[in-house]
């Protein structure tokens, strides 16, 4: 399945984007989506960050359902 | 109970006022503006960006919290977005209660949890062009999941 995911701000920058869609597997988990775009994207290695899915932060064995709003949030800095 | 995320000026004293109760005999409040210099560098301005929708549900969570823990009667959370200079506000906290104690301590957790917690995102202009992504210090981060 394909499905999309929302970047911000310095990686929102790097790829130029705000927002990438990638094929995966149907079910895959979020550490396989980083596998995914990884292969695609080798800057998205390595970077810090974290899930969110539906609006809520999920861990990397969460597994990625269809009609998801997925998007890898960077270290946060407001205040 | 105001909770937003906005692109416009914070009307801080308007705010205030509409917190302002009778019952209420206690009124704490954060404001958080943009430092000029900071680190000891210049700062030309920030610009901020949200991920509004779950910054706005992080704020309903902190609210949530809050109410949790102390006896508060408003709780109001507004964060701008965009670019501001010196001095612009960036964040306010209004907690109000009918004692100090509860107050102060719920604006205080208030604006912890929102540096931890709530997708929004500065980056710092100094000299020249181009800018610099800050990271929160502290616990802000900590929870994070490196995509190694």
């Amino acid at each position: 399945m394909e499905v999309s995911v929302k970047l911000f701000a310095s990686v929102r920058e790097m790829f130029q984007k705000d927002e990438i869609r990638v094929w995966v597997s149907d079910n895959c988990t979020l550490q396989e989506l980083n596998h995914f775009i990884g292969k695609e994207h080798p800057n998205f290695k390595n970077l810090p960050g974290r899930w969110a899915v539906n609006l809520e932060f999920r861990s990397l064995d969460y597994k990625i359902k269809g009609n998801e709003e997925i998007a890898w949030i960077p270290p946060v800095s407001g205040g | 109970m105001t909770l937003l995320v906005t692109d416009l000026p914070i009307d801080v004293c308007g705010l205030i006022s509409e917190a302002i109760r009778p019952e209420n005999g206690a009124l704490a409040t954060f404001m958080g503006s943009v430092r000029n210099p900071s680190g000891g560098r210049a700062v030309q301005g920030l610009f901020y960006e949200a991920y509004a929708p779950m910054a706005l549900k992080k704020f309903n969570e902190i609210n949530s919290e809050v109410r949790a823990r102390w006896q508060v009667q408003e709780l109001s959370i507004i964060h701008r977005v965009g670019r501001l200079l010196a001095g612009d506000v960036a964040v306010l906290i209004i907690a109000s209660s009918a004692h100090r104690r509860d107050a102060l301590s719920a604006c205080s957790h208030a604006i912890e949890r929102v540096k931890q917690i709530t997708p929004i995102w500065k980056k710092e202009f100094r000299e020249g062009p181009q800018g610099v992504w800050l990271e929160n210090c502290c616990e802000s981060n900590q929870n994070e999941t490196s995509n190694v």
